[in-house]
């Protein structure tokens, strides 16, 4: 499962952002709440200038480079394919940074972690990019996930 | 099939992974010399940091062991058997095995120097290195790192925090030879300088004298209570010397990680893997790649047939809050720098025609995915593209041809006729 | 510049306990209107808002709303608000007022005077979710002279389709959504003026192309690849006078489609310059014939104005298989704002007194009759067709099906949901497969509407109701405009 950017249809309003971030930790969704009260911050994130933009979302790649290089085993994938990070164990190093092709892994510089997508996975539903988008630029994409 | 594997890191653990991908039952046996179970080696440092913090540096857990149905021996592996296929452990057990894999990962290397076995003098390699020095330091001692390669670095800063005066002693030119270039070498010493870690370089340890005092060769002196050996490492490659397989540098493989006795294969630090840029055979002892090379010997053992093309020297570390990403090498060819600066951040590409070998990046990992992907996937960038994106580089100005080319963002279905 | 002797026509409020500056309005505005300085404030600029409402639709927090600038002038019949700011406006600039969309004013609306019939007891309505309900329409000349056989016939399942709006006017993916809405709907839609995209050459054959006084992108393949051809003489929104597409709108895309010189002005004339006579129009028409080998129908697009009768008559004998009629209220991207508001006449007495001139000239059969020009729901579709049209065109409820908020703004060609733009980055926040599902959602809602008003009359199809306007009550009309229109009061 992976939410697909499509470049041609994305306005570069920034909802997908605002709604990821009051998607996490622990503000539910509120977004009035969420910057209010406090510093929500996005998983995934805009990309490009207003004439060619996308949010640069996770793959979640089967064979994800990521997962298999991180040094502490932070990074994971759960059995539904999702690629996550255990904010327990990871340390910061960022190699998961430098081995993402796509750029989406990135520091989380105030927790000296990483931070990503994970699919929105603590809840139900379809992920928040993806319900808020204004403009279909973004689709959830539910493939058969690799037994492996 | 029964599968034996000798070692129990990464490499290891990646076979595993690889193996279960594909058979989910054949036999899985672990010979663990160590007796640590599956810990990741770069996390010693973040616990001799931190002990009570990082008491736990697992890489996989006892769970995911058992959910894998892998049995473990704790015991070294003494010598191999091909032609009964079987493995000697030093207590005396043997085990037969179908397919072997070596993975005995690497010896820190150790200087060839009168007086060298003293209780404070440690290499920083394994678990117990670690838990050693931390019984040992004291806040207020002065440390000494020889080498200012990766293990070195994360050494010195472990010991910084930990209340030590740190000194390292390297014996290039700069610091963090294999890394870093001259260029950006002088950013990162000024700001790991300033933050309080001395570094010396083009200096050479010739002899430790009495009083812990250690002589250079330009004959300076320095006194250390403590002094740590991060000279590099070399491949543990003896069980397969003894056995007659193919050893270079490092053991040799095919593309199949098979070494030169079908039967046994061999991923980790303990190979020599086939450099993609320069087409040599390196030893790169990399976690990434140690992770790699296991799978795809693990897909292999089991029977699925998986190339492994080779791979690239590829770094990122956070030493001091001073993030440094580095990815690529260097041959002798004449090579274009590109350089961008602006504060503490800095970036260096070196361009041959339209293909990127190599780039450091200081303070800006944001930016290393994609390079590290277009030098490993050899991706065709013109040059004045990158010259564009080095005007200002963000993740926004990477090279429009660099996302074309990556191709494998799939894009739905959209309007069509 | 001296400052304005206006106040903005609009007012933003933030309601800043529900702000989080998150920019997501200075990000969308394409008029400049919102702004975040560094310190992270928000600053709103009213004069340049025209209520396109995109800001307080996407902001997250429900921060912004957007009214009309809270000052009246003292009260006065005569001089109202809009008649005093447009004098300031034009004190101002100098320039001839420009709008866009159709005409606002009161006129007397007639759709609103004309009620439906049902049945009760003595012949039973239907019910359209039991018994089949027939909404296929054709389009095209049904008199049989002769030997010539059938003549060509758009076959359409819903007597409604997509009125001309042009590459250009509007963007192309306006074009694309309302396309493959029509394909999915099995109706057709229209080019308008600007030619054929390269994008669309698939959709060709659901469309009808015009023919405008430009020629734009008209050649041998833009005719073949089509269902129809209309020549479009007039348009209701500016009967009597030409386009004016701005050099801005022309962009190498608009310039390629129209087959004309990138980001030069693209002028329609006022006039077919080829086209001085029924005569001269029946030679244009019989060329297209030929050309086309009689395998399409050609229609003709008239506004509505005075002698429209007459005006109608001479163009169905100059051979029109279709008469389109487009009333004073119908849309349009630019217009001159005296010419929108006070010329052309109403559709529904311009389509009555055709219907029943064609009938007593007994040449209705030669011509299928389709009325636009502010259809704004299935009941005035209905009503139209019981006042004798065959199908209506819609273009200003299909835009607001894909986002149009009515600013009337077109003419800017700055329309922040990228339906009256050619700005690229516009263009793309209508994303063409959302924009289909609307206007097919509309029309679907539509038609069952019109199955089950029909069912109540006790009519199972579409031909049925056609002309039949016993099928109609005037309420609150004088009794010469029951006349025009061919209807009784109520209760008669
Ligand atoms: C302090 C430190 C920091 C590092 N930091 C990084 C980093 O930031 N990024 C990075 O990419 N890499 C880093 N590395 C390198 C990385 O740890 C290695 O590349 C990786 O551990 C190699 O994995 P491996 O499985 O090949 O070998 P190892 O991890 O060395 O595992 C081999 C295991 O086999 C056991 N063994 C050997 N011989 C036998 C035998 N005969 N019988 C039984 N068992 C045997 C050994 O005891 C050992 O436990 C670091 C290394 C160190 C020491
Ligand atoms: S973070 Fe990057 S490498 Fe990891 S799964 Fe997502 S896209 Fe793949
Ligand atoms: S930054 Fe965290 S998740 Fe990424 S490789 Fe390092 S420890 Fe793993």
């Amino acid at each position: 499962m992976k939410v697909v950017a499509l470049p041609e249809y994305c306005l570069g309003c920034g909802l997908c952002e605002i709604y990821c971030a009051a998607q996490h930790d622990g503000w539910n969704g509120n977004v009035l709440k969420a910057f209010k009260k406090g510093k929500p911050v996005n998983r995934s994130q805009l990309m490009g200038s207003s004439q060619w933009c996308w949010l640069n979302t996770c793959m979640h790649c089967t064979d994800a480079p990521c997962v298999n290089g991180c040094i502490s085993g932070a990074m994971q994938r759960d059995p539904d394919g999702t690629v996550y990070v255990d904010t327990e164990r990871c340390v910061g190093c960022f190699t998961c940074v430098m081995l993402c092709p796509y750029g989406h892994v990135r520091p989380w510089q105030e927790k000296h972690q990483v931070i990503k997508c994970d699919l929105c996975r603590d809840q139900k539903g379809i992920p928040a990019c993806v319900a808020n988008c204004p403009n279909g630029a973004l689709q959830l994409l539910v493939e058969e996930v690799d037994a492996g | 099939m029964r599968y034996v594997i000798i070692g129990s890191c990464i490499a290891a653990m990646g076979a595993v992974e690889g193996i279960r991908s594909i058979d989910k039952k054949g036999l899985i046996t672990i010979i663990d010399g160590e007796q640590r179970g599956a810990y990741t080696r770069p996390l010693i440092s973040y616990f001799l940091a931190k002990p009570y913090k990082f008491k736990d540096i697992r890489y996989r857990s006892p769970e995911f062991l058992a959910a894998n149905g892998v049995e473990v021996i704790n015991a070294m592996a003494e010598q191999i058997n091909r032609t009964d296929k079987q493995v000697v452990l030093n207590d005396g057990q043997i085990i037969p095995y179908d397919h072997l894999l070596i993975a005995t990962g690497a010896y820190p290397v150790m200087p060839d120097i009168a007086g060298i076995e003293k209780s404070w003098i440690k290499t920083f390699y394994t678990q117990a290195d670690a838990e050693s020095l931390n019984a040992l330091l004291a806040e207020g001692q002065e440390a000494v790192i020889i080498g200012s390669g990766l293990i070195g670095m994360k050494a010195a800063e472990a010991l910084w925090q930990r209340g030590l005066k740190v000194s390292i002693v390297e014996k290039d030119a700069y610091m963090l030879p294999r890394v870093l270039s001259s260029g950006s070498a002088v950013i990162l010493n000024s700001l790991i300088n300033g933050a309080g870690i001395n570094i010396r370089c083009a200096e050479e340890l010739t002899a430790v004298l009495p009083d812990h005092q250690l002589e250079f060769a330009s004959g300076m002196k320095l006194h250390a209570d403590l002094l740590i050996l991060a000279l590099g490492t070399r491949p543990r490659s003896e069980l397969a010397v003894a056995c007659g397989i193919k050893v270079n540098k490092g053991i040799v493989v095919n593309n199949y990680l098979q070494t030169s006795d079908e039967n046994i294969f061999a991923a980790g630090d303990v190979i020599e893997t086939r450099n993609i840029l320069t087409g040599e055979n390196e030893i790169m002892a990399l976690l990434p790649q140690a992770h790699k090379e296991g799978f795809l010997a693990g897909c292999n053992m089991a029977g699925h047939k998986i190339a492994y093309t080779g791979g690239i020297f590829q770094n990122s570390v956070n030493i001091m809050g001073v993030s440094i990403c580095s990815a690529g090498s260097l041959s002798d060819a004449a090579y274009t720098s590109l350089i961008w600066k602006q504060d503490e951040k800095y970036l260096e590409l070196f361009l041959d025609g339209s293909y990127l070998y190599k780039y450091t990046a200081i303070n800006l990992p944001e930016l290393s995915g994609p390079l590290t992907a277009a030098i490993e996937r050899r991706i065709m960038i013109e040059e004045t593209a990158w010259r564009t994106f080095m005007a200002a580089p963000s993740l926004s100005t990477i090279p429009p041809a660099y996302w074309h080319k990556i191709g494998d963002i799939p894009r739905a279905n959209t309007w069509n006729q | 510049m001296a400052r304005s002797i206006m106040t903005p026509a609009f007012k933003i409020e933030r309601d800043e306990d529900r702000c989080i500056q998150c920019g997501v309005c200075v990000r969308q505005c394409a008029n400049d209107v919102h702004h975040q300085d560094e310190d992270g404030w928000m600053w709103v600029d009213d004069e340049k808002c025209v209520a396109c409402q995109r800001c307080a639709v996407l902001c997250p927090t429900r921060a912004l709303s957007i009214k009309e600038y809270p000052i009246d002038f003292r009260s006065n019949q005569h001089w109202t608000s809009p008649t005093i700011r447009e004098i300031y406006a034009q004190a101002e600039s100098g320039g001839v007022l420009l709008t866009g969309m159709g005409n606002p004013r009161s006129y007397k609306n007639f759709f609103d005077h004309l009620l439906l019939n049902a049945s009760q007891v003595t012949n039973p309505s239907i019910d359209p979710l039991r018994e089949p309900m027939e909404l296929t329409t054709y389009l095209g000349n049904k008199s049989q002279n002769g030997s010539e056989g059938e003549k060509p016939q758009l076959e359409l399942d819903i007597p409604i389709m997509f009125s001309a709006m042009s590459f250009g006017s509007v963007s192309i993916n306006v074009q694309k959504s309302l396309a493959a809405a029509a394909r999915e709907l099995g109706t057709f839609w229209n080019t308008g003026e600007g030619g054929l995209h390269s994008d669309l050459l698939g959709y060709g054959k659901g469309a009808i192309v015009q023919i405008a006084s430009g020629r734009f992108g008209v050649h041998p393949d833009y005719l073949e690849n089509s269902a129809a051809i209309e020549i479009k003489i007039g348009q209701g929104a500016k009967p009597g006078i030409g386009g004016h597409l701005p050099g801005e709108k022309v962009s190498q895309e608009v310039s390629r489609a129209r087959m004309i010189p990138a980001w030069s002005d693209a002028i329609s004339p006022a006039p077919h310059h080829d086209i001085y006579s029924i005569e001269d129009l029946a030679q244009l028409i019989e060329t297209l014939k030929v050309a086309t080998r009689y395998r399409k129908p050609i229609a003709v697009k008239v506004a509505a104005v005075h002698n429209i009768s007459a005006i109608a008559s001479g163009v169905v004998r100059a051979g029109a298989d279709i008469l389109v009629i487009d009333g004073f209220r119908g849309g349009t991207g630019a217009a001159p704002m005296r010419i929108r508001d006070n010329v052309g006449i109403p559709i529904e007495m311009a389509l009555a007194q055709v219907d029943s001139r064609l009938r007593d000239e007994g040449i209705r059969s030669q011509a299928s009759l389709v009325v636009t020009g502010g259809i704004r729901n299935s009941a005035d579709v209905l009503k139209s067709i019981a006042l004798g049209a065959d199908a209506v065109y819609i273009a200003t409820a299909a835009l607001l099906a894909l986002g149009c908020h009515m600013c009337q703004m077109c003419f800017t060609g700055k329309c922040n949901w990228g339906i009256a733009t050619t700005r690229a980055d516009l263009t793309k926040r209508l994303n063409p497969i959302i924009g289909s599902r609307h206007a097919i959602n509309l029309l679907t809602a539509w038609s069952h509407e019109i199955k089950e008003m029909m069912g109540g009359m006790g009519i199972n199809a579409v031909e049925s109701l056609r002309g039949n306007r016993l099928m109609l009550r005037g309420i609150g009309l004088t009794r010469e405009e029951l006349d025009l229109l061919g209807v009784k009061p109520a209760g008669e």
